[in-house]
């Protein structure tokens, strides 16, 4: 579904990532690991548009999507929800949900909505609320429910279980994979929760001062013996 | 003798213009205030030299008392004048006092006009900066016992006892005065302080981590900047011999000194000479071209002048930021250690 | 007793400050950067209403649309020609700022020669003109009265709209706060910005058309009108354009009546004054209450949700 080449990019001047090769096919379940500062986030704001590229393809259903605005990928079905700042904080929990379906017509929106609000029901009591008013909690819930909405073939998590207490990141972490599952999504997985995330994906990448320096099934990978010396960079394949 | 007349009237508006725009570059290009109420702090020189500077001279000479000044301006004026021609020091009292008076008054407004908003987000220091400009005009349009309102006062002519020369040694004297700033300003960046100045503008949070208060040293910045540029304004006012309030215009003496700066590289003095130079040159060749100009424009010059003025600035922004002369790292002196 | 000619006076101006107040405000929040040349766009529009009322002799109100046209039409060059250029070439926010300075250089620049121009047609008039008294007169008030009011009332209502039922103004809200997250999810920020600086550019020249009617017009008028916007939006608190829009009638009704106070207690020549009570005021803001009265709206309602956070840790405890 999505292939990127070559991909250099960065923010300005800050070069971060260097030669990035990465493949996920349809209805995979891909994960990027990878220590602090090795350019995970960059790679996910980079596929969806939001750094400076400086060479590189980005070739997504078969369209090189490269020089496309954010907005114009989301049209084409790529999504992405960030770590931080991935809700709109002064604007109702409705209102967050509306924007979610912006790319989609009323009926589908309706649709959607209803299952979102199925799936997280307590979202039903806050519709009106302004989403500053959200635990961190609740409003990362709010981000899968706005993912759910979301009219994508394609979505990048960028730690989506973050801060969040070890039992709603499993529920996180399964709702994804119900994704995959029932929406025939394919997914593209930042963690620093390094076991969890491959537990639920299929492969693997490893990426380290801006390199891809392993790439594999993640239960290989989760078998290695010297996973964590690859992780820290220490170790190279 | 006389063809150099021309070539002086260039010197001294690039010696006024070059205070001016180093006391821009004071404020912006090492300690990165915007600053766009710049025509405030030339007009208040000017304005208290076109209010005191004849006060004075009344009660040295000690003509024209029970006179209002502003009513009896001229004969004022010209009393003081007659008293001064035999009398060098007291015109040179005049000028030095009223010279001190400027100082003290341009960096008290620099203070009260940058206060409000000192603390807050560079946006609302520009906007008040710049109402503030624009309310010292009306001030000085309408409040006639400070400089006449909308008609003039004249300043008296204090070196016109150096004679015929007068004129002559007056721009010699402010072209001086320039470069004694410009050697005062360089000294200035290059000293510790300027070091501090510089750490305000690249990065306020680590600057105020280090104990350092950033809020005292931008307002020393704003007082400082603001005694030089209204210094300027004063020795203006006693080349023209005259001070109307309404020649004190936003245009003049806010935004041709920013393009003077930019053009020439904000943060470094070297920058602002040629800066300034280049765009006085550029001026002077519009005036001196002006009738061939007009057979070709529609309009007049006058407003030619400002939409190049803007394009000028635009243009500069989006291909040369840096400025002819960019920036470099500045040499300070390292503090021996006691070990060294 | 106040005479009602004050009322009028303040009345329509505090409508016509409103009008811009907003727009200044909407600009700043979408595009992060105070609009100088904002001023200008009412500039432009009284200039529409000189060529209406004085050189087609037709009637003035019919500039009103043309007005709106021909300031969206600017703010949308402004916007893509000179904003998005600097932008691209890596533009700080200060050199943004700058660029919008000196599009109000350039545009006064171009209002006065336009004035000029119409100087063989028109003469003096051109540069300093007044149309009252073509205004018209509905039940004993001046129609430009009438006129403002309902502009105005339907302006806040379809703007409030807008801005909470329609997606695209939810979107220009989720704009103002984050628009990379916003971009993500598929608005096309760059239309949504060409847009409202078309629109607030607009209503700027709707105000700027409607001043006339009323009050003196000449090139300057846009650049004497910017402090007391200034004044209004940080009254209102930069984050708001209902803070907007109640900055804007207090900065209005207190200029006209307090000139009129002052003038009336020390003497005439005061009114030449007036535009300094507006810097006094803000002045006064920014020492005391630099947030606005949205600030202060919010720290209220900060306050009461913490009580009402500690009377259900009291009675739970």
């Amino acid at each position: 579904m999505i292939e990127v080449y070559d991909l250099n990019a960065g923010y300005g001047k800050l070069h971060v990532l260097y030669d990035v090769k990465l493949k996920v096919n349809d209805n995979e379940i891909v994960t990027v690991l990878g220590p602090n500062g090795s350019g995970k986030s960059t790679l996910l704001k980079t596929i969806m548009g939001l750094t400076t590229i400086y060479g590189g393809k980005i070739i997504f259903d078969g369209k090189d999507v490269t020089k496309l605005r954010p907005d114009e990928k989301a049209k084409l079905g790529l999504a992405y929800i960030p770590q931080i700042g991935n809700v709109f904080t002064n604007l109702t929990v409705k209102e967050n949900l509306i924007m979610a379906g912006l790319t989609l017509d009323k009926s589908e929106f309706n649709d959607r909505l209803e299952y979102a609000l199925n799936v997280f029901p307590f979202l039903k009591a806050c519709l009106d609320r302004k989403v500053k008013t959200l635990s961190g909690g609740e409003r990362q819930m709010l981000s899968m429910a706005m993912a759910l909405i979301m009219k994508s073939k394609f979505i990048m998590f960028d730690e989506p279980t973050g801060n969040l207490a070890p039992k709603i990141a499993a529920e996180v972490l399964n709702k994804i994979v119900e994704l995959r599952e029932q929406s025939k999504l394919t997914i593209l997985l930042v963690e620093q929760a390094a076991r969890k995330a491959l537990e639920v994906s299929d492969r693997a990448y490893l990426l380290v001062s801006g390199r891809v320096i392993y790439e594999g099934g993640s239960k290989e990978l989760l078998e290695h013996p010297e996973l964590g010396k690859l992780y820290l960079g220490v170790k190279k394949l | 003798m006389e063809n150099i007349g021309w070539l002086l009237d260039i010197i001294v508006f690039f010696a006024v213009y070059l205070i001016v725009t180093l006391a821009l570059n004071l404020q912006y290009g090492y300690t990165g205030i915007p600053n766009f109420g710049l025509a405030l702090s030339v007009a208040t020189g000017a304005y208290v030299t076109g209010a005191l500077a004849g006060r004075i001279g009344m009660w040295i000479c000690g003509v024209g008392s029970g006179l209002d000044y502003i009513m009896y301006n001229a004969m004022i004026t010209s009393m003081i004048n007659n008293a001064v021609r035999y009398d060098p020091l007291k015109g040179l009292a005049i000028f030095f006092s009223t010279i001190i008076a400027v100082t003290i008054i341009s960096a008290i407004i620099g203070f009260v006009a940058s206060y409000p908003a000192i603390r807050l987000r560079a946006d609302y220091l520009m906007m008040v900066l710049i109402a503030m400009a624009e309310a010292a005009r009306i001030i000085g349009l309408n409040y006639t016992p400070l400089v006449g309102g909308t008609t003039w006062v004249s300043v008296p002519n204090v070196f016109i006892w150096m004679g015929d020369i007068a004129p002559r040694l007056l721009i010699i004297l402010i072209l001086a005065i320039s470069i004694l700033i410009f050697l005062f300003t360089q000294y200035l960046v290059s000293s510790p302080y300027g070091r501090l100045i510089k750490a305000v503008r690249e990065n306020e949070l680590t600057a105020e981590c280090v104990g350092k208060d950033i809020v005292k040293v931008k307002i020393q910045i704003m007082m400082l900047g603001s005694a030089i540029a209204g210094i300027a304004g004063s020795l203006w006012s006693f080349y023209c011999g005259t001070v109307l309030a309404a020649a004190y215009t936003r245009t003049d003496w806010t935004f041709w000194p920013w393009l003077m700066a930019m053009i020439g590289g904000m943060g470094n003095n070297i920058g602002a000479l040629v800066g300034v130079a280049t765009v006085i040159i550029f001026r002077r060749l519009i005036i001196y071209y002006k009738y061939s100009l007009e057979a070709y424009i529609p309009f007049s010059v006058v407003w030619l002048e400002q939409i190049l003025l803007a394009l000028a600035l635009i243009l500069v922004m989006m291909f040369r930021p840096q400025g002819i002369i960019p920036e470099k790292p500045a040499k300070t002196k390292i503090k021996k250690t006691p070990q060294q | 007793m106040i005479p009602l000619a004050l009322i009028e006076d303040a009345l329509v101006y505090a409508n016509l400050l409103l009008m811009l107040t907003v727009g200044f405000t909407l600009t700043y929040l979408i595009a992060k950067i105070p609009n100088f040349a904002h001023g200008e766009f009412a500039g432009i529009g009284v200039y529409v209403t000189f060529t209406v009322a004085q050189v087609w002799r037709s009637n003035p109100y019919l500039a009103v649309p043309l007005a709106f046209i021909i300031s969206a039409f600017s703010g949308a060059i402004i916007y893509n020609g000179v904003l998005r250029t600097l932008k691209r070439f890596g533009g700080t926010m200060i050199s943004l700022t700058i660029s919008t300075l000196a599009m109000q250089i350039m545009i006064s620049a171009l209002l006065n020669i336009y004035a000029d121009y119409l100087y063989p047609i028109a003469g003096s008039y051109s540069r300093l003109f007044l149309f009252r008294h073509l205004d018209f007169g509905f039940m004993g008030l001046p129609g430009v009265l009438i006129v403002s009011t309902i502009f105005l009332l339907t302006l806040i209502t379809l703007l409030h709209l807008m801005l909470t039922k329609t997606r695209f103004g939810i979107s220009l809200r989720a704009v103002v706060e984050d628009s990379s997250l916003a971009s993500t999810l598929g608005v096309n920020v760059e239309l949504a910005c060409t847009v409202s600086w078309m629109l607030t550019a607009g209503i700027a020249g709707v105000a700027g058309s409607l001043l006339p009617l009323w009050f003196q017009g000449h090139p300057y008028t846009g650049s004497m009108l910017l402090t007391s916007v200034f004044a209004a939006s940080i009254l209102g608190g930069l984050s708001s354009i209902y803070g907007a829009m109640i900055g804007a009638y207090i900065i209005g009704l207190t200029e006209i009546f307090g000139t009129y106070l002052l003038a009336q207690t020390f003497g005439a020549q005061l009114t030449a004054y007036r535009s300094l009570i507006p810097l006094i005021i803000m002045c006064i803001v920014l020492l005391i209450f630099p947030r606005g009265v949205t600030g202060l709206i919010e720290d209220i309602q900060a306050r009461r949700a913490s009580r009402a956070m500690a009377k259900i840790r009291d009675r739970g405890g």
